[in-house]
């Protein structure tokens, strides 16, 4: 319950800021929209960084890293510090120098003036757009996931499927609501003020959490002293020989378990009480389900399970839940088993496992056994899904990371040049020089907040708490950080931490609801319908009725599909970067022609499309071309076309060149 | 210019260094604690800062202020 005080007074701060912004608000729509160009350095920075921060710089960089090591920092966070600042440098501070020349808010407005083709307008709309919902699914998704997991056990009996706590709808639903109130009120002004407390919200939160984190697990030293024992490979980007022997055990006594069920289901195969009590004896484990597990050795090592080799296959595709293949096939030509990846999971996997531990699950606020308190409390339901993935799946296979994968994961970051709610908190800026602190201080600023976290998620991997491990095989990479702060820390600090994740959050969505409410607003009804047939007024209700549209249809798109949206992070990123040599190209080359805009967008959207099909819409999160990542293909082929398609057809209009690149050098 | 080209060079350099092959199968702990992976990517953030530091005093588009109209009341 303390949690949840926390959550609702943090939001109502947040309210309380917007609503004060909304005092400054000059009534004007260009004021609401780019808050009269008037943004500092200091709000500046602070409005980039929390827009360009989503819950993946604390929940996902946490996660990642408790999955592949320390190298994510490197892959993900040093890169962005070069490139973010270079986006800024060439092409943020040109935008808006061209932006309050000629007076743009929107991406569209200026592409369709620097080519001079309005019909630009319309493939470039609809990509934009279509990049940026499922970025904003993930948020509001996320937001709804986070609240729900730090209430569990807050109501007595109401949200029982929700293991008692909000249900992931209402906490979605409430943190859309709160962002629409302060975007509505506030506008771009309000948006700038909120994330700027929200940045220094999640920014010192996080810092705390660190070391509070640290002393509960001995220290600084020993949480990494424990990694370097136990995980050695997640301090490193290869995979350590101790860390692959530990696998190949872990592999092989799955495969008895394996084998032994099936065995059990298919064959009738029984141990006497004798061999079962031997077998009991033999194994100190006592984690759950450590005596089938005993058993399964036990006939193992007595040779008591005889299968054919398509029997035990089909046992290891029974035991992860595989679907059996159509066509019966179970082995490669060489005859060598087919990769359990190879098969589909049965999406019954997750009832069989609520029913297997019904008796345990309940609200965890209450004991499992009132006569023995020992016990502990009643599971979750999440709890019993991950000690169902622990017990009886696969063990994951630790991989090295490629380097061709580290090295081109280095052009995502280039999608901020073309991030359409970036581009509008550019425009905000009062001054070119506003951009000088930002540019200086993002690389330090995202080292700030990832450092901490990578160091978390890497200790998670050998952490333990009273001589258990306190992450068990197949734990949600997403979940890692909440379950290291609820129990390694207070009730009050993991409230709190919450708040700083709903911040990371929201400041996220609010810039994207207000620039996707101004694009329509500009580039469709102001634009079609003429620039003169709308008052001020009339405009800036537009905005404001769109943006609602937005955060409605948004939050409903959310209930529908949720399963994929994380994954389309990095294809919404990769598709922004796609577009990074269309906007070089417009800012610094004046041979740039309408026909190769068109074969630069034209020739990254197809191969973005055949890619996406390829990595089966998104569900093959490892996908890559030839061992690097799809984004490098989008950059090169968009690039290409662009420069080849250009250089073929007739030179653009000296005389609207000499509007983007004025003699005075400036270009 | 000359500035610009020292701030391309440094850029160059930091993409370079931040492909640190030598380091991929290292487990050192700097300090007792700090992963030397992380360690040194962290040094390369700290001297993405230091570059940006400096092409804000040597490859900064001054020009660019003068060239905007200047709004009423707006300070320069």
């Amino acid at each position: 319950m303390m949690q949840l005080v926390i959550i609702g007074v943090y939001l109502v701060l947040l309210l309380g800021l917007g609503l004060f912004s909304h005092r400054l608000f000059q009534g004007t729509s260009r004021d609401y929209l780019l808050a009269s160009h008037s943004i500092g350095p200091v709000l500046l920075l602070m409005s980039l960084f929390g827009t360009t921060m989503t819950a993946f710089a604390l929940v996902g960089s946490t996660g990642e890293a408790y999955t592949q090591g320390v190298g994510v920092y490197g892959m993900l966070a040093s890169s962005s510090g070069i490139i973010h600042s270079l986006c800024f440098f060439l092409v943020g501070i040109k935008l808006w120098s061209l932006g309050r020349r000629y007076g743009y808010t929107t991406q569209v407005e200026y592409f369709r003036d620097r080519l001079g083709c309005d019909h630009f307008g319309l493939l470039l709309f609809p990509i934009l757009v279509g990049l940026v919902i499922p970025y904003v699914l993930i948020g509001v998704n996320a937001s709804g996931t986070v609240i729900n997991s730090v209430t569990e056990g807050t109501f007595a009996t109401a949200f029982a499927a929700y293991d008692y706590g909000v249900p992931n709808w209402l906490g979605s639903l409430v943190i859309c609501a709160v962002v629409l109130v302060y975007v509505f009120y506030g506008g771009m002004r309000g948006t700038a003020w909120a994330n700027t407390f929200q940045t220094a919200v999640f920014m010192i939160l996080g810092i705390v959490t660190f070391f509070v984190i640290a002393d509960k697990l001995g220290g600084l030293q020993a949480a990494s002293h424990a990694v370097l024992e136990k995980h050695p490979s997640k301090l490193m980007r290869e995979v350590a020989p101790e860390d692959y022997a530990a696998y190949r055990r872990a592999l092989a006594a799955w495969e008895e378990l394996a084998e032994y069920n099936w065995a059990v289901d298919h064959q009738g195969f029984q141990l006497t009480t004798a061999q079962r009590d031997d077998a009991h004896g033999s194994d100190p484990a006592r984690d759950p389900g450590w005596q089938l597990r005993a058993e399964a050795a036990y006939a193992a090592r007595e040779g008591l399970v005889q299968l054919t080799p398509a029997q035990r296959q089909q046992a290891r595709l029974a035991q992860d839940d595989r679907l059996p293949p159509a066509d019966g096939r179970l082995f490669e030509a060489d005859d060598r088993p087919l990769p359990l990846e190879h098969f589909d999971r049965s999406e019954t996997w997750g009832s069989k496992a609520l029913a297997l531990f019904a008796d345990k699950i309940g609200n965890p606020s209450q004991p499992l056994d009132p006569a023995d308190p020992s016990a502990g409390k009643k599971w979750t339901r999440k709890r019993a899904l991950g000690v169902y993935r622990a017990t009886h799946w696969a063990p994951e296979e630790p991989l090295p990371m490629s380097r061709w994968r580290f090295f081109t994961y280095m052009l995502v970051p280039f999608s901020v040049a073309m991030f359409p709610h970036l581009f509008q908190h550019w425009l905000t800026a009062r001054s070119a020089n506003a951009f000088k602190l930002s540019v200086v201080a993002y690389p330090i600023f995202i080292m700030i907040v990832w450092a901490p976290c990578i160091l978390v998620g890497v200790w998670a991997t050998s952490a333990t708490l009273h001589g258990q491990t306190l992450i068990p095989p197949h734990f949600p990479a997403n979940a890692v950080l909440a379950k290291m702060v609820s129990d390694l820390s207070t009730n009050v600090l993991a409230g709190l931490l919450t708040a700083g994740i709903l911040a990371a959050i929201m400041s996220s969505l609010d810039s994207q609801f207000l620039c996707l409410g101004t694009m329509f607003t500009t580039d469709i009804v102001v634009h079609y319908g003429g620039k003169d047939r709308f008052s001020d007024r009339q405009k800036l209700l537009l905005a404001r009725m769109f943006i609602v549209a937005i955060v409605a249809v948004t939050y409903v798109l959310s209930l529908a599909e949720s399963r994929r949206v994380f994954q389309m992070g990095v294809w919404c990123f990769s598709g922004f970067s796609s577009l990074f040599p269309l906007v070089v190209a417009a800012l610094y080359w004046r041979r740039l022609t309408v026909a190769g805009a068109y074969a630069g967008v034209l020739s990254a959207a197809a191969l973005w499309g055949v890619l996406f099909y390829l990595s089966d819409f998104a569900l093959h999160a490892e996908y890559e071309v030839l061992g690097i990542m799809p984004v490098a293909l989008l950059m090169g082929s968009s690039a290409l076309a662009l420069v080849i398609v250009s250089l073929l057809t007739r030179p653009p209009d000296p005389e609207r060149l000499a509007r983007f690149f004025p003699p005075s050098g400036a270009g | 210019m000359i500035g610009r080209i020292v701030v391309c060079i440094l850029v160059l350099a930091l993409v370079a260094l931040h492909q640190d092959a030598w380091n991929w199968n290292r487990t050192n702990l700097y300090l007792g604690f700090l992963p030397v992976t992380l360690a040194y990517h962290m040094g390369i953030s700290v001297a993405a800062s230091a570059t940006w530091y400096l092409a804000t005093k040597v490859a900064w588009p001054e020009h660019l202020d003068r060239e905007v109209p200047r709004q009423e009341g707006q300070p320069r």
